[in-house]
């Protein structure tokens, strides 16, 4: 479905001259790599995570899959199309979703966007009707569909974007930070709605997001990319496991215990009566658990796994 | 086809979202229509003639030019400069539709609504100044410089907006364009007026061709260089289609969309 091999992408960025004329005259340019020789296959049907500090290339990687950007060098597939060249069979298969651009129609309200891209994309009376129905129930959004999209909050936007963005049915579908700037409600449905559509369709999807709970919830393949170079291409399920040091272990307590009780246990997190959180290494873990309901009253207590945040972290320190 | 048709109606349902904003612009035009009314009218009070213009033939030609410049000149291409910096083009990059034509039907829009209101102003200063009007010619030979008028149009101004690829500083060239079409254009007297060389020097630039020329075939001035003026209408529109075709392939592999 995608095919990438030795993709790489210079930008020249313009360096500031000594004065205003060798600016115009003479500029020099500076050149910066965003992308070195990466390559890597994306199946039909497959949901990505495609993860990095800023800069990375992440999103370069996905303009220059959705043919936004031209490479400076190696091959690039996409449903069997080079994406530059724009063809409009390529461009009638995909879709891509960014979290801080805008598609609809400001003035207008959300529907007369949709007739536009019905229109664009050539889609039939009766199954434009029909998408929106699925879409906009999907997102339980039916009551906004006449309203102006200046009046819209930035949730109740990107589900509309979401559906304009979708209404043409996309075999595939880049996501560029689908869920910035959005509250944890929205959030929450976005990630929903994105997991469902591709099990509902059998899109393939390509995501970025600086949040790792989003990937967390929705792929299961991870590619890490970093100063433009792939140093992770795998399951995300293994590096979770690799690179988790420890859980996380929280406990109500059911009375003030003493301190050198707690500290028998571990050096705590935080200590906040009636609240104790521990960071458990993986090995220590069932004796510390067995030592716990020893020694600690407690009415309540939960062992949870780290956070992706601090796996990532874990991860790059190991590079 | 069905594509263009809708977004042609779009455009048109967005000028009146805001429709105080959209009656001031307006009125700024016939403002602007009456204050070179004013000046000729005085002119044509001591005189029947201006060089080889009568008082009819004259006002005539002032009334056609203001017409037939609010459809040439309509247009929307000058957003795109700003959408190029801003990333928003991308949003049309993606989409089964061609570029060129999506924003000539945009410009379609604008320029029959401007039209339309034109029409509407300049006939009401036919009526409130009893502005006597010559018969029309040459309709034919008008409608072929008339279309070359709006391709060149057109195109010259996706010229000035495609600089965005390279500079964020498109505001500037858009500027002198402008001023460059109200001195060259003839949209207050008509070009032939001036000394023959600097004339004819003014007719090998596009200028000419937006809006001067049709207006002055369709009130059956022909003069003597319709031959060369005929040809150069061509030139001009292969020309500023080349170059613009031209900086629109090599903008978009050149540009980095850079944090957008």
């Amino acid at each position: 479905m995608i095919t990438v091999r030795n993709l790489t992408k210079v930008y020249q960025v313009p360096i500031k001259g000594k004065s205003f004329l060798s600016d115009i005259f003479n500029r020099q340019y500076q050149e910066n790599v965003a992308l070195n020789k990466i390559s890597f296959e994306i199946a039909e049907d497959e949901l990505v995570g495609f993860i990095g500090p800023n800069g990375a290339g992440k999103t370069t990687t996905l303009k220059i899959l959705a043919g936004i950007l031209y490479p400076t060098a190696g091959q690039v597939s996409v449903v069997g199309y080079t994406p530059f060249e724009k063809k409009a069979a390529f461009l009638r298969q995909i879709s891509f979703i960014a979290g801080q651009r805008n598609q609809l129609i400001w003035d207008l309200p959300v529907i007369d966007s949709f007739y536009l891209n019905k229109e664009i994309y050539q889609i039939s009376n009766p199954d434009f009707n029909k998408r929106i129905d699925e879409l906009s129930s999907l997102l339980n959004c039916r009551h906004l569909l006449n309203k102006p999209v200046k009046m819209l909050s930035l949730g109740e936007r990107m589900k509309m974007e979401l559906i304009a963005a979708l209404i043409h049915q996309p075999k595939i579908i880049f996501f560029d930070e689908p869920t910035i700037g959005l509250d944890i409600f929205s959030q929450e449905t976005i990630r929903h709605f994105i997991k469902n559509y591709q099990k509902n369709y059998r899109a393939t999807i390509v995501l970025t997001s600086h949040y790792l709970e989003d990937v967390k919830r929705m792929a299961k393949r991870l590619i890490i990319i970093d100063k433009g170079k792939i140093i992770y291409d795998g399951s995300l399920k293994r590096i979770l496991q690799e690179y988790s040091k420890g859980k996380k272990v929280s406990l109500f307590l059911e009375n003030e215990a003493k301190p050198e009780l707690i500290y028998a246990i571990g050096r705590p997190v935080t200590y906040e009566y009636p609240k104790v959180v521990f960071f458990i290494k993986k090995e220590d873990l069932p004796e510390k658990i067995k030592l716990i309901t020893k020694t600690l009253p407690f009415t309540d207590l939960t062992v949870e796994d780290e956070s992706i945040e601090r796996i990532i972290k874990n991860f790059f320190k190991n590079q | 086809m069905l594509k263009y048709w809708t977004v042609f109606k779009l455009t048109i349902k967005e000028y009146f979202v805001y429709r105080l904003n959209f009656l001031l612009w307006r009125l700024r035009v016939f403002l602007s229509y009456l204050v070179i009314f004013f000046i000729w009218l005085t002119v044509f009070e001591s005189k029947t003639n201006f060089a080889s213009y009568n008082k009819a033939l004259l006002l005539t030609y002032l009334l056609i030019s203001n017409l037939i410049s609010s459809f040439v000149l309509g247009t929307r291409t000058a957003d795109i400069g700003a959408e190029i910096n801003s990333g928003k083009i991308i949003n049309l990059l993606l989409k089964p539709i061609s570029f060129f034509k999506y924003y000539l039907t945009l410009d379609l829009a604008d320029k029959f609504l401007n039209f339309f209101c034109a029409f509407f102003e300049i006939t009401l200063l036919v009526i409130i100044f009893k502005i006597p009007i010559i018969d029309l010619k040459n309709p034919l030979l008008f409608l072929i410089f008339f279309i070359n008028g709006v391709a060149i149009s057109f195109f010259l101004s996706l010229i000035i907006s495609f600089l965005g690829f390279w500079t964020t500083e498109t505001w500037a060239p858009r500027f002198i364009f402008t001023t460059l079409i109200f001195f060259l254009s003839g949209a207050y007297f008509p070009l032939d007026l001036l000394p023959f060389n600097l004339y004819f020097f003014f007719l090998i630039s596009p200028f000419p061709y937006l809006f001067y020329l049709p207006t002055k075939i369709l009130i059956g001035k022909i003069d003597q260089l319709i031959y060369f003026q005929f040809i150069m209408s061509f030139i001009w529109v292969l020309l500023s289609y080349k170059i613009s075709y031209k900086m629109w392939v090599n903008g978009n592999k050149s540009f980095s969309f850079f944090g957008r």
